[in-house]
């Protein structure tokens, strides 16, 4: 039989857990494979990606993201970021872990967006419920930019390529 | 409707018998760095330690293994293709472990572009000694044949607008996952 013993749970099998709970406790993904021509912009948001509906005050949100782009504009930039906005509508937004390279043989090549930030429960409200992730771009010196002509490239950007998509994964984790 | 212990493990309402502890993921911890600097080159037959990403990492169990993912962003391509870089786990009890599988950088040789170093890899429970306690996480690079001068960028780790005035200050990344296999 299994057994309760002061802060202990034992199995049957003898192995016992005095600690509950996984670390990850919440998932939402996001996909968009339409190609898209990006503005010349400032403060601009290309990708509302994902929803997460956040079960603790106090957890954090692991964001991973890749966004394929093509024909280069602005680089190196500097300007793209990942933002997340709570419940109640407020913003959150990270300029770090967010970074794109282009294909250093000329335009009208490739560019990949990738984006890989831990939002922190500190640096976050606690507010539970749906939380939504999005991507865009802002310079620091209020001029307009773009990462890349065409966002999700297809095969009217080179012949032989399919249609590209983007991806986002958010979890959201209870710390340490 | 009621939580019950059973003869193996426990029962939640009218759920599935639990006999055994689920949890898949013990233990999370990330580094962050957003400071602008321009970290050294390698010294020949010596691993240069570009940043301790995270400190004490508490692995809980020896079967389990630890999952490192993260994206650190440069600026200048120096040496490449290079293949030297590798993550590193420091155990509490003073003994290194490496990983150069997982550990990938892109850049161009244009002058001043972004460069931008990937990792995911994994150490298993066995090839970190099976062991459990603090280990200290660190990016690191040296080339195969230990001789020294190389970097994964010339300029600036973390750059910003002394580079490209319409830059934000540039950050990084790294998270570190205790798993159970």
């Amino acid at each position: 039989m299994a057994q309760l013993t002061g802060t202990s749970l034992v199995y049957g099998s003898g192995a016992s857990q005095t600690a509950g709970g996984g670390k990850v406790i919440s998932y939402g993904y996001g996909e968009y494979n339409t190609r898209t021509s990006l503005p010349n912009s400032n403060n601009y948001i290309f990708w509302d990606a994902a929803t997460i509906n956040r079960k603790n005050a106090g957890s954090d949100f692991h964001v991973v993201a890749l966004m394929p782009g093509h024909d280069w504009n602005s680089f190196p930039y500097g300007g793209c970021f990942v933002e997340m906005k709570d419940s109640s509508g407020s913003k959150y937004r990270s300029y770090y872990g967010a970074s794109y390279l282009c294909c250093g043989e000329g335009g009208g090549q490739e560019i990949t967006f990738k984006v890989d930030w831990t939002f922190r429960d500190s640096a976050i409200s606690n507010n539970t419920g749906n939380w939504t992730v999005h991507f865009g771009y802002q310079s620091i010196n209020g001029t307009n930019n773009r990462w890349c002509n065409i966002w999700n490239p297809s095969g009217s950007d080179d012949g032989r390529g399919y249609q590209k998509s983007s991806t986002c994964f958010v979890e959201e984790i209870i710390y340490g | 409707m009621a939580i019950t212990l059973t003869a193996n493990g426990y029962q939640i309402n009218s759920g599935p018998i639990i006999t055994a502890n689920a949890t898949r993921v013990n233990t999370y911890e990330c580094g962050v760095n957003s400071t602008r600097q321009n970290p050294s080159q390698t010294s020949a037959n010596t691993v240069e330690d570009m940043w301790q990403a995270v400190t004490n990492f508490n692995k809980k169990t020896s079967t389990s293994g630890i999952v490192i993912e993260g994206n650190t962003v440069g600026m200048d391509a120096y040496s490449h293709p290079y293949g030297g870089t590798m993550v590193r786990a420091r155990h509490s009890d003073g003994t290194w472990y490496a990983k150069q599988a997982g550990s990938v950088y892109f850049g161009q040789d244009d002058g001043e572009q972004v460069i931008l170093w990937h990792f995911t890899s994994f150490f298993t429970g066995a090839e970190l000694g099976n062991k459990t306690g603090d280990f200290d996480i660190f990016w690191s690079h040296l080339a195969g044949n230990n001789q020294g001068g190389d970097e994964p960028w010339e300029q600036e780790w973390n750059w910003n607008s002394n580079e490209d005035s319409r830059a934000q200050q540039q950050g990084s990344h790294t998270a570190v996952y205790e798993i159970e296999p």
